[in-house]
């Protein structure tokens, strides 16, 4: 035993990639070199090109940049080197059958009063006044900064309204592979491999884990998605938006992240994207690609084997942060399970149940969208929404239309405040208000709310322009 | 055929007084409308109650800030002591003692568990102790108690705390409370309980009296029986008394054998266990035991044998089958109290159950549109919530040593739970505390038993190496001076309780009191 | 401590009120306060605007005066029920209300009868009957003491309006402390103890509770079997017909004193005369005839235009396995229903109301007491379907698919047994509690063509010629009795007009 191995004999994690999850495959490598620091991280690429090869942009939330924090790409980092922009909310387009727009802030919309949830005391503004004036969206610094176009930094005093603010970044993608990179090889023992011959140097014992990290592809999947490609465009923003502005088309999505000078389209479709339709965008630049959309499915690691699939799958590629939420969550549960002398068979098998569950949760957020999707007058929509049936998810979002509340489900997380915030963006407003919400006549309900409402509008206009 | 109703539930029904009856009577008096619902609340003189829950847990913090009550005058008018964690002894093994604390051991460092870095240590040191580590830990054995601050950064902020209350006290203490906020109490026996044909909810009460008490929506905590929801509901019930075979007890009051302790007793005894839960003026006892392997009488004289004091009350014998009411919700009628299940006080989780269904029933209060949808989310809810703690329970029986009597045989050998099983199959090989998100008991709890039951890892976390246990134990040397220093600066429990206790106006605990509290068992979370 | 402190009874129409007013006056309501649930918006049956005599009974307990019942409720009198078409077409035959003759030297009049019909020395059987020769001539009276005069026992019963009487009923048992609700029932509530009813929830909010529920909610039965689950013995194997369909026209001329049931192709059609008008139904077998045909037959064969859109019912026939449940009694339509040829509908309300009269629960509710009354009931109304039976199965029509089906139909035991024992040798009993005398059975049976072969020996031992001679002499005393007698009209005028 190495005396620097005190819990064994873990000698090498070899992370394996390929030309479409190069990215997932740095990220990974960045978080076991700092993890693992005296392991020796192999990573290999199963096709022999651009190995920092990333594509587009990425929207990053709270989780995903401690992560980074703690690997040292910092805020500062990110905003000098990855072209980083602040991001508080999702502005969704069309995605009824009227010309519909609305925003869904990052952060929980209202203040509970009295411990009873905000939405239910709208929610009985809105049934009591027949007045669909009163919006969510007019109650959150994160919507209306985002349409105000404002910003700064929350606040750490919880009293001030300014505490409610949260934001995420957005960061050229391939920048922050090659961030990932440099973490990777300063950390780590990093050994970089360019290899069709995955097998060998793998022979010699358990104590090298294996992490495959390539594109998802020959998994059967009785789960699947409406949509089988995505083409991203790079190209000028027309002005500058603390918004992802999530576009509905009559065959799929579009969404576009703000970089610093630039701009990404995403564009999420069935049956191909025509040229025509990419070209929407007048000066779309040559920084374009088109990949496919792998299959759904959850991590998994065989009990009688020491490599641990980290598949970039469908939930990866269409979630807005390249599914690195869902990664970091993985890899923070992995670490903890590798054991070095004889991999534990309770810890595999710990592994895949964490991980079905885990992935059930960010199936549902990547779809979310669609789900909701109120378009019925094409084709694609008709059939889109009866593919993504799901008894998760369609028992938390018909359940908070009946009850305003969002179950408490092990594998969702407690605070589900943006989601909450992207039903209530769709029009799916609960059916009733709580009972609890009547502790105040309706006029003192309308003017408390109203001050509210003032009060927020006041902070936001008065912030700094971006 | 027959049509259900149709108008809103208005009137909400509370059968049984009680802890359970008066604390649900309580928020709901509180938290409603007074103008748009009532609360009746019917009980009987007659019907005694019963007082298992007087050790509590932090939440209760919770739940009386919610309400709106001030600490010093719950205290006051509870008979309440501190409670800061809960001492098992003889456990693991004959000898063993250990308290499990209300906060963490150490911190985890690098994102790895506190406990990983201890382990290592303690093979180069075996003089080691976890115990020196979290601070109510060290604070209770020495008999010491200052509330925690909330200053995050502080070591003084990372436990909580609870109580040790007269818990029929506190019931009369609600109704007060209750009765102030128009709640109506009826005092009477329920004859019969009238069934709407339509879909089988409860319509009415026919109490002795010939009263008639009509209700919308009925709470039914009437105790073990559950009057409403299995003799009218027919809710079924989960027997767990082959996991936890306890099923009696008889409890005695009895004089203090000197200062009241800042945390409950659990001795391990013969066919179960004994409590000693100490008030401001006395100490309450009991034997929980199981009754296949034990008879009553010798429980009895066991319980008087080791007794702190004299003997102040005649014993209160309680018979009871540990398991769930498969739906504590059924219909129009939720079972809150025991009549929702019975789980022996080990982790003092009574009131805390009480507590958790009041506030799951106030966030889930129905209305006809979606009483079905919030009713199965309810039952799904409560009975997670009674799973995990069935597995915590189970955990403290089976991760035993004992062999030395038949029940203690049995509890080693036992066939559990495969969700406890697998757990602690992934505790044993690689120190890993698989945690809940939703679930009362979470890793620091799960790790202070399976440490003081002598269950510990065969292998640690990869990422603990000579450099970063080197870090931990720097860590270490400082962190258990420091909690050191905490606990001298602390007063002695029986000071702070007598503090507590004054009236005086300039009470210098008053400004110590009322604190935020949180949801949790842990302090800072 | 009392059982019963608090009666229900759920429903207005006959059973509903005739239970109220009943109740109301043998209770009382320093005994039990009684409570009747009815809606306007639901509308009553009425069946039984025919009676049979027993109904005075009735109405002697509640001390009605009779001309002040015939004048509110538009009623004429009833000396029995013509049966035409029912033995063959064209045939008809009279079941009076009294006696046929006169018993002889402790032998049944029919058996002297039957040997002197046999040999073709006596008249048919209605000429022996006050009440059918009297009906006939559209002659009525109430009895008077005449010595041995059938004029001192004519027997009677009436015609009239259902509605008219619920509501005369209404005013009775309201001014006799009955409290009555508007409402409809929306829902039940059962005691979890033992299942009884504890109240009924109504559509106005209110919810009533109560000790004893009676159960006048009609066909459905909405206590006694949606509610407690009762069951129903379907009889309808025997009595096929399971609709009906009601109009009332004009009278065109003077109106008299029986009700006449006509066979059709299938079912058969009723004929009541009330004072303002003519009740006129058809009752059919859905079966063998729709229900538009069955509106056309009734509105060609009735004597003149339609007052009313027709009315239609539906039915099972049959009854409920148990009438008395926990503390439930159903009474009326709730408790089973037999179609209305023999008028027995009120008299089975009126029988019900007094075997729970008798039966009523003193501190508890007994289940000898609740078994004793299901017993009784069920006897009672098996009796009656047998008699009713009887009409379809003696019959020597096969001109239809339906009267071929009732002729060859295997029939219940009892009715099998009694029409072999009157075949053999004319012998007649009446047995327990059944509704229907000696007098009524030798009416339908001989009426219906059943022919015993032989009769009484002992008729034997009295010379033909002194048998001939009594029968002529009975034959004239009746006929002369009759002429004695004032036409109905006559009757009702200097009586019990209704006005208006």
């Amino acid at each position: 035993m190495s005396d620097l191995h005190i819990n064994g004999e873990l000698q090498q994690i070899k992370v394996i990639s390929d030309e479409h999850s190069a990215f997932g495959g740095w990220f990974t490598a960045a978080m076991a070199a700092f993890a693992l620091r005296d392991t020796e991280i192999s990573i290999s690429h199963a096709t022999c090109k651009d190995f920092t090869l990333s594509h587009g942009s990425l929207t990053l939330q709270a989780d995903v940049l401690l992560a980074l924090q703690d690997v040292g790409i910092t805020e500062q980092v990110l905003i000098e080197q990855a072209s980083a922009t602040p991001f508080l909310a999702n502005q969704y387009i069309g995605w009824g059958n009227n010309a519909h727009s609305s925003l869904a802030g990052l952060a929980k919309s209202g203040v509970p009063l009295n411990g009873v949830g905000f939405v239910h005391y709208l929610t009985r503004l809105r049934n009591e006044t027949h007045d669909s004036q009163w919006n969510i969206e007019a109650f959150s610094l994160n919507t209306m900064c985002a349409a105000h176009n404002t910003f700064t930094r929350p606040s750490a005093d919880p009293r001030s309204i300014l505490s409610s603010l949260e934001y995420g970044l957005r960061v050229n993608a391939k920048s922050l592979c090659a961030l990932l990179k440099q973490v990777a090889v300063t950390h780590g023992k990093v050994l970089e491999l360019c290899s069709s011959n995955l097998e060998s140097n793998n022979k010699d014992s358990a104590s090298v884990v294996t992490l495959d990290c390539r594109l998802c592809v020959s998994v059967d999947s009785s789960d699947s998605l409406p949509i089988d490609s995505i083409k991203i465009v790079g190209h000028a923003p027309k002005e500058a938006s603390l918004s992802n502005v999530l576009e509905c088309l009559d065959n799929g999505y579009v969404e576009r992240q703000y970089l610093q000078s630039n701009c990404y389209s995403r564009w999420f479709s069935s049956s191909g994207i025509e040229s025509g339709e990419v070209l929407v965008e007048s000066e779309s630049n040559n920084d374009s690609r088109q990949i496919s959309i792998a299959p759904l499915a959850s991590d998994t690691w065989h009990s009688d084997s020491s490599t641990i699939y980290l598949f970039e799958t469908g939930v990866h590629q269409l979630l807005d942060d390249g599914g690195l939420g869902y990664r970091t969550q993985q890899l923070a549960s992995l670490w903890p399970l590798l054991s070095g002398a004889r991999l534990s068979d309770t810890a595999a098998k710990y592994f895949c149940r964490l991980s079905a569950q885990r992935y059930k949760y960010w199936r549902d957020i990547a779809v979310l969208p669609m789900y909701l999707c109120n378009k019925d007058n094409t084709a694609f929509w008709q059939s889109a929404k009866s593919q993504l049936v799901n008894d998760d998810l369609s028992y938390l979002v018909n359940f908070y239309i009946d009850t305003g509340v969002l179950p408490q489900l092990e594998h969702y997380p407690e605070d589900l405040g943006s989601l909450e915030n992207t039903l209530l963006a769709f029009e799916h407003y609960p059916r009733n208000a709580d009972p609890l919400s009547y502790v105040w006549d309706l006029s003192e309900l309308v003017s408390r709310l109203d001050k509210l409402r003032q009060q927020i509008k006041q902070t936001a206009v008065q912030l700094p322009q971006i | 055929m027959f049509k259900a109703p149709t108008h809103q539930i208005k009137r909400i029904v509370i059968l049984g007084g009680g802890t359970a009856g008066w604390m649900t009577a309580a928020a709901l008096s509180k938290l409603l409308n007074p103008n748009l619902f009532t609360v009746t609340l019917v009980e009987s003189d007659a019907i005694g109650t019963v007082g298992v829950g007087e050790a509590t847990l932090p939440h209760l913090r919770f739940f009386n800030q919610r309400l709106g009550i001030d600490e010093g005058e719950f205290i006051r008018a509870t008979n309440a002591t501190i409670k800061a964690g809960i001492e098992f002894s003889n456990w693991g093994n004959i000898g063993d003692a250990y308290i499990h604390p209300f906060g963490d051991y150490g911190e985890p460092l690098n994102n790895v568990g506190f406990h990983h870095y201890f382990y290592q240590a303690q093979k180069r040191n075996t003089a080691l102790s976890l115990d020196d580590y979290s601070l109510p830990v060290m604070a209770c054995k020495q008999g010491k108690f200052a509330f925690p601050t909330s200053e995050p950064n502080l070591l003084t902020s990372t436990y909580s705390y609870a109580y040790h209350i007269d818990a029929g006290l506190y019931a009369k203490y609600l109704r007060g409370f209750s009765e102030k906020l128009g709640v109506v109490r009826v005092e009477g026996k329920v004859e019969s309980v009238a069934m709407r044909k339509s879909d089988d909810s409860i319509a009415s009460l026919k109490l002795d009296n010939g009263d008639i008490i009509n209700g919308d929506f009925f709470v039914d905590c009437s105790g073990f029986r559950g009057r409403l929801i299995e003799q009218c509901l027919h809710a079924g019930y989960e027997d767990w008394s082959h996991w936890l075979p306890c099923d009696r007890a008889i409890a005695v009051q009895s004089e203090h054998n000197g200062k009241p302790l800042p945390y409950t007793k659990a001795i391990a005894q013969e066919a179960g266990w004994q409590w000693q839960i100490p008030l401001k003026h006395r100490m309450g006892n009991g034997y929980v035991y199981s009754s296949q392997y034990i008879s009553d009488d010798t429980a009895l004289q066991t319980l008087l044998d080791n007794l702190p004091g004299k003997p102040t009350s005649e014993p209160n014998r309680l018979r009871f089958t540990t398991g769930k009411r498969k739906s504590s919700w059924v219909k129009n009628c939720v079972a809150i109290g025991l009549s929702s299940g019975f789980l022996e006080p080990l982790e003092s989780t009574s009131i805390y159950l009480i507590q958790a269904a009041i506030m799951k029933l106030v966030e889930l209060l129905p209305q006809r549109e979606n009483l079905d949808a919030k009713r199965s989310e309810y039952n799904r809810y409560f009975s997670n919530e009674m799973d995990k703690i069935r597995d915590f329970l189970i955990l403290h029986y089976h991760a035993t040593k004992r062999e030395d009597t038949p029940f203690w045989s049995f509890c080693n050998h036992l066939n559990i739970p495969q969700s406890l099983a697998e757990k602690m199959q992934l505790y044993k090989e690689i120190g890993v505390i698989e945690d809940y998100k939703y679930g009362l008991f979470l890793t620091p709890s799960w790790l202070a038993v399976y440490h003081g039951q002598g269950v510990t890892p065969s292998q640690g976390d990869v990422r603990v190496n000579q450099a970063t246990l080197a870090h931990a134990e720097k860590y270490m040397n400082l962190l258990k001076p420091n909690i050191q220093r905490c606990v001298n600066k602390m007063p002695t429990h029986e000071h702070i309780v007598a503090m507590l206790h004054e009236t005086e106006h300039n009470n210098p605990t008053a400004s110590q009191l009322n604190r935020p509290a949180n949801f949790s068992l842990y302090g800072r979370s | 401590m009392r059982a019963v402190n608090k009666v229900v009874i759920l429903g207005g129409g006959s059973a509903g009120w005739m239970t109220a007013a009943a109740l109301a006056t043998v209770l009382k309501n320093q005994y039990a306060e009684i409570v009747l649930i009815e809606s306007q918006s639901i509308g009553t049956v009425s069946v039984g605007e025919a009676t049979i005599p027993q109904i005075a009974l009735f109405n002697s307990i509640l001390g009605i005066d009779e001309n002040e019942f015939v004048r509110e409720t538009q009623a004429t009198f009833k000396l029995g029920i013509e049966f035409a078409n029912w033995k063959q077409k064209g045939h008809a035959y009279m079941h009076p209300f009294g006696s046929f003759g006169t018993d002889m030297d402790a032998i049944q009049f029919h058996h002297y009868w039957l040997k002197m019909f046999q040999q073709g020395q006596a008249h048919d059987l209605d000429a022996y009957s006050l009440a059918a020769v009297a009906a006939k001539q559209g002659k009525f009276m109430r009895p008077e003491n005449r010595g041995n005069s059938p004029l001192s026992k004519i027997a009677y019963a009436f015609h009239f309006d259902a509605t008219l009487y619920a509501k005369y009923l209404r005013k009775l048992a309201e001014g006799r402390g009955v409290k009555r609700i508007e409402a409809k029932m929306e829902d039940v509530c059962l005691r979890d103890t033992d299942g009884f009813i504890d109240s009924l929830v109504l559509d106005n909010g209110q919810t009533i509770s109560g000790d004893l529920f009676i159960d006048c909610s009609g066909f459905n039965g909405l206590l006694i079997d949606k509610t407690l689950n009762a069951g129903f013995e379907d009889w309808s194997q025997w009595l096929p017909c399971d609709s009906a369909v009601a109009m009332p026209c004009l009278a065109k001329n003077s109106v008299y004193p029986y009700t006449v049931s006509t066979a059709q192709d299938a079912g058969w059609t009723w004929r009541i005369p009330l004072q303002h008008r003519i009740g006129n139904g058809y009752v059919f077998p859905s079966q063998f005839v729709d229900t538009q045909k069955a509106v056309d037959v009734l509105t060609q064969q009735m004597e003149n235009e339609p007052l009313n859109e027709p009315n239609i019912l539906r039915w099972k026939t049959g009854m409920r396995k148990e009438f008395w449940v926990k503390n439930c009694v159903a009474i009326g339509l709730s408790a089973g229903f037999i179609e209305p040829l023999e008028s027995t509908g009120l008299h089975l309300i009126q029988a019900g109301i007094a075997k729970l009269l008798g039966m009523f629960p003193h501190q508890g509710f007994e289940q000898i007491d609740i078994d004793t009354y299901n017993q009784q009931t069920a006897v009672e109304m098996e009796r009656i379907r047998d008699f009713i039976i009887l009409h379809y199965k003696a019959t020597d029509r096969e001109d239809t698919e339906f009267w071929r089906y009732c002729k060859h139909m295997t029939i219940p035991e009892y009715l099998q047994q009694k029409i072999d024992l009157y075949k053999a040798n004319g012998r007649i009993y009446r047995q327990d509690v059944e509704l229907f005398n000696e007098t009524s059975w030798l009416a339908v049976m001989h009426g219906q063509g059943i022919m015993p072969k032989g009769y009484h020996p002992l008729v034997d031992t009295l010379p033909e010629a002194e048998i001939h001679s009594r029968l002529e002499h009975i034959k004239q005393v009746i006929d002369n009795s009759a002429n004695v007698m004032p036409s109905q009209a006559a009757f009702i005028d200097k009586y019990c007009k209704a006005s208006g």
